[in-house]
């Protein structure tokens, strides 16, 4: 054979050799399946749909479908929500600093956010913005008012330091003010008081009694622990003798920021361990240095809407005997999810990939076909078994009226709460409670008859309301919150 | 060079060329960017999630998930659904017809066929079914959840129900099941019903009229003077068009002025049927047409033959009325032969296929094709449509209401029961038939 036929054979020879390894180093014999099915697949969409959708349309429903043959809590993030998300965890994002709702079909402030350029600008709560950049919000922003605020979000969020034109009616006055305001990087607080106070910080005090400290947790986000410590620094020096906790309709958050703030009230011991499939145990402990009021009586509110990290602080406390819970079981969500960034702009896949476990070792999550005499979520402590309606009205009715009334009393307590959660305008007096809250009456009440011992604490001695039946459907992601913060 | 040589070069040249083949299929395949993330999904969650799970079991998911995204028709049939289908069909049925909500999101009721159990449990058009067998409707695709509602006759089926519109003023009652004790429906805490409802092989009508007579005849005359008919096409299967035909042929012996044609929830059957019965009252014209990316478009035009072309007609309608019962009404409003009553139709139009896949165990069910009616608009409501957009057939005369009343008359006409509420469609039409015979009257 001549040389040069030769060095031909070598060459093609080698070439297939890379070919053949190339088409080998395909990750296992049932993905190449995998990618026949799945190209034959778009092959036919592609021919044969009437009408196909876009390549990343498809690959979503895809990543979706994937999701759906898991547990009810692994999903799907699409790249829109993603981003959501992310700011939600932070508590961070560019924009101006107001709370909005849709009120009368208008565009609504329903608090300017303290310290940020809408609240220096003057924006009040109460007032409509009637045009953004010129545009009237009238036109601009249809559909229902779920659609119309994300539009209004959409145009007022921003990069810092870029600025945004908006017209603001202010409440009582005819003539629209136009003011530009430039973007800066907004923080929300996960924790609140019961009240603003006039220079629009936040008042961790009970109304009815200036010795106990009220903490309303919202979520569990990166900043949560920071916030709460800060908080219980300034009632310390208003040398308050007693704590609330209110976790309820707290939908979960960062387990890493449920175990800070177990931390911060325990001294040692398993706060929760986590298992995973293909790791070992993992035990959370506490640590000595770091805790704060170690005598102090704590009462933790909770309630059906109380998920996840809440149940994890719930049952801590409540295991380590450090608080007494007051109000309704939890919701029974015992499973810890990773968020899975897939990169290019794909979005996301939160996934479920471990159980967590409260330090009695007691079962939290709600499996699909757990029944009420179940063990599951986390339950009030004996004799704080407390409805947000009165024993009273409950008499007699259904599970499905009592069902209905509570769904109200929820809708009433977040009626109150927006109303109550503003900045107050210049001059004008902090917005009246509206809502008899049952669960948190019986909270102070329990803490007064800690801080002063003489008096009698008769109402430990109630029994349990039993068969505690009632269930909303909500998700994770379906806080019955209307309102939108940018 | 030597011919051996040559043969041996042209050998390995084309090893090269397949492998390069197979190579650049892989990559450069428009589907690969996507592929890529789709299995690097799979093998995270293969590896990641809290329980073992195969990644076989995964990909099922996906490449339903995917299908699902197209539209509520196209689905994925799985290697396991795929070969149940491909069996004989269980005989037992509960007397509905379903679709699906969309990407996943579980199933409706859209028809109750008169007489069957489902109509006795006081199922609903419109009821969301969340769970069949306690099986999550929102895992499974629409083929899968037909397969679990059908089985051996007379044996139990459980569906939990959530109704849209409110349980109180209708609600359900327990059908006749083998085992009482167990069947009563249970509300649960979520307002969800669940109910055991029998199932059966019986055979509902394709054709009813007005109120069943003793001897379980229907009576179609809706008038005393037994001058306009009244006839509620429930599906358009193989023979409903022969019905139809002899019953108007015996209307015509009675002097009839006038035929209500009622389409309200007939949601099944076939095109090929509601062509028939289309041309029964069209003796001129295009019917209507088929026409999809990769399909030979079809379409039919009227014979002139065995038409009854002079009596007037009223057609009803409502947002139930979907698939086949669409090209009919649209036919006979384009041809301007019956004024169209009640509620805009669904725009369910959709022509599908079932396309067997190269591994040989499954298949994909995709939406191939729409109908377009006479009009030349099309009938198909895509993904995304809005109201504006022009699926569906319009009503010429718009009267809504809910589909419990609607639904609650049918049931008490079956059972010879006074109907409790008014039928608004139903009187408009006779007030459109009667006004218009009444000049024929003065004349003669």
């Amino acid at each position: 054979m001549p040389r040069r036929n030769l060095n031909w054979m070598i060459v093609i020879a080698t070439i297939s050799l890379i070919c053949w390894r190339s088409v080998q180093s395909a990750p296992e014999e049932h993905y190449r399946n995998f990618f026949e099915l799945f190209a034959e697949t778009l092959q036919h969409i592609d021919s044969s749909h009437i009408r196909p959708p876009e390549r990343k349309e498809l690959l979503e429903g895809a990543l979706r479908g994937i999701t759906k043959r898991l547990d009810r809590f692994s999903d799907y993030i699409p790249p829109r929500e993603l981003q959501r998300f992310r700011e939600q965890m932070s508590q961070e994002f560019g924009g101006i600093g107001i709370q909005i709702g849709v009120i009368d079909s208008q565009l609504t402030v329903t608090t300017p956010l303290p310290g940020t350029p809408a609240f220096r600008a003057g924006v009040q709560s109460g007032d409509r913005i009637v045009a953004i950049e010129g545009e009237p919000t009238k036109d601009i922003l249809v559909g229902s008012p779920q659609e119309m605020m994300q539009e209004a979000v959409r145009r007022l969020k921003g990069a810092p330091g870029t600025t945004v034109n908006i017209s603001v009616l202010h409440k009582g006055s005819e003539m629209a003010e136009e003011v530009d305001i430039t973007r800066a990087i907004i923080q929300v607080s996960s924790v609140k008081g019961d009240r603003y106070n006039k220079d629009s910080s936040w008042d961790f005090l009970i109304e009815q009694d200036q010795q106990i400290g009220y903490l309303r947790i919202e979520q569990f986000n990166d900043k949560t622990a920071n916030e709460l410590e800060n908080a219980i620094q300034t009632l310390n020096k208003q040398s308050i003798k007693g704590l609330i906790l209110d976790l309820r309709f707290n939908p979960g958050g960062l387990l890493s920021a449920a175990v800070k703030i177990c931390d911060l009230f325990i001294s040692e011991g398993k706060i929760v361990s986590t298992r995973s499939r293909n790791a070992e145990e993992v035990v959370y402990s506490a640590h000595g240095p770091g805790t704060l009021n170690k005598e102090m009586p704590i009462v933790v509110l909770i309630n059906r809407h109380s998920a996840s990290a809440s149940e994890i602080v719930a049952a801590c406390l409540q295991d380590h005997q450090r608080a007494v819970l007051i109000g309704q079981r939890t919701w029974g969500k015992g499973s810890v999810q990773n968020i899975i960034d897939l990169g290019s702009g794909q979005g996301a896949i939160k996934l479920t990939t471990a159980s967590y476990h409260r330090p009695s070792g007691e079962n939290i999550h709600r499996f699909e076909n757990a029944t009420e005499t179940d063990v599951w979520g986390v339950r009030p402590n004996q004799g704080f078994e407390i409805s947000m309606i009165e024993t009273s009205v409950r008499e007699g009715k259904s599970t499905a009226e009592i069902r209905q009334l509570e769904a109200q009393a929820s809708s009433q307590y977040f009626l109150d709460r927006s109303n109550r959660d503003i900045i107050p305008r210049p001059g004008e007096p902090s917005p009246e409670r509206s809502f008899k809250d049952h669960q948190l009456d019986r909270a102070v009440e329990h803490l007064k008859s800690k801080i002063h011992p003489e008096k009698d604490d008769s109402s430990a001695f109630i029994m349990p309301l039993k068969n505690q039946m009632s269930e909303l459907l909500f998700t994770m992601s379906g806080n019955p919150r209307t309102d939108i913060r940018w | 060079m030597p011919r051996r040589n040559l043969q041996n070069a042209a050998g390995i040249i084309a090893i090269s060329l397949l492998c390069w083949h197979v190579v650049s299929s892989a990559t450069t395949h428009q589907g690969y960017d996507i592929f890529r993330i789709f299995v690097a999904t799979i093998g995270q969650v293969e590896r990641e999630y809290v329980q073992p799970i195969e990644s076989n079991e995964i990909f099922q998911g996906g490449i339903a998930g995917l299908i699902a995204s197209l539209d509520s028709e196209s689905s994925y049939l799985t290697p396991s659904t795929y070969q149940q289908l491909q069996q004989e069909a269980e005989k037992g049925e509960i007397g509905i017809h379903v679709e699906s909500i969309g990407q996943q999101r579980g199933i409706r009721v859209l028809g109750v066929l008169p007489g069957s159990s489902a109509e006795q449990a006081g199922v609903l058009p419109g009821d969301v079914i969340a769970e069949i067998n306690d099986q999550n409707s929102t895992r499974l695709s629409l083929e899968e959840s037909l397969l679990l509602i059908r089985g051996k006759p007379d044996s139990d089926l459980s569906l939990k129900i959530y109704r849209p519109s409110g349980f109180l003023e209708f609600p359900l009652r327990p059908s006749a099941i083998s085992d009482p004790e167990n069947g009563a429906p249970t509300v649960a805490n979520d307002g969800s019903i669940t109910i055991s409802i029998q199932r059966s092989t019986l055979v509902p009508p394709d054709i009813t009229g007005l109120d069943k007579q003793e001897n379980g005849t229907w009576n179609h005359w809706i008038t005393e003077q037994h001058n306009i008919a009244y006839v509620r096409l429930v599906s358009l299967n193989s023979g409903t068009s022969q019905s139809l035909s002899q019953l108007m042929t015996k209307f015509s012996q009675d002097s009839c002025r006038g035929v209500i044609l009622d389409l309200r929830f007939n949601v099944s059957g076939s095109r090929a049927e509601a062509i028939k019965v289309a041309d029964l009252f069209i003796s001129e014209g295009e019917l209507a047409r088929v026409r999809g990316p990769n399909l030979q478009e079809e379409h039919w035009t009227a014979l002139s033959e065995d038409t009854f072309e002079q009596v007037p007609l009223a057609v009803l309608t409502n947002q139930f009325t979907a698939g086949p019962s669409e090209m009919l009404a649209a036919s006979l409003k384009d041809n301007d032969r019956a004024p169209i009553i009640g509620e805009r139709t669904r725009g369910k139009t959709s022509v599908t296929r079932i396309i067997p896949l190269k591994d040989g165990n499954s298949a994909l069910k995709l939406t191939v094709g729409s109908c377009i009616r006479p009009n030349g608009k099309d009938l198909l409501r895509y993904p995304g449509d809005r109201a504006s957009d022009s699926w569906g057939v319009k009503p010429d005369f718009e009267i809504g209401q809910m589909a419990e009343v609607i639904m609650e008359h049918f049931r008490t006409r079956t059972i010879s029961e006074p109907p409790t509420f008014q039928d608004e469609a139903l009187s408009k039409a006779l007030e459109l038939l009667t006004s218009e015979t009444e000049p024929e009257n003065t004349d003669s």
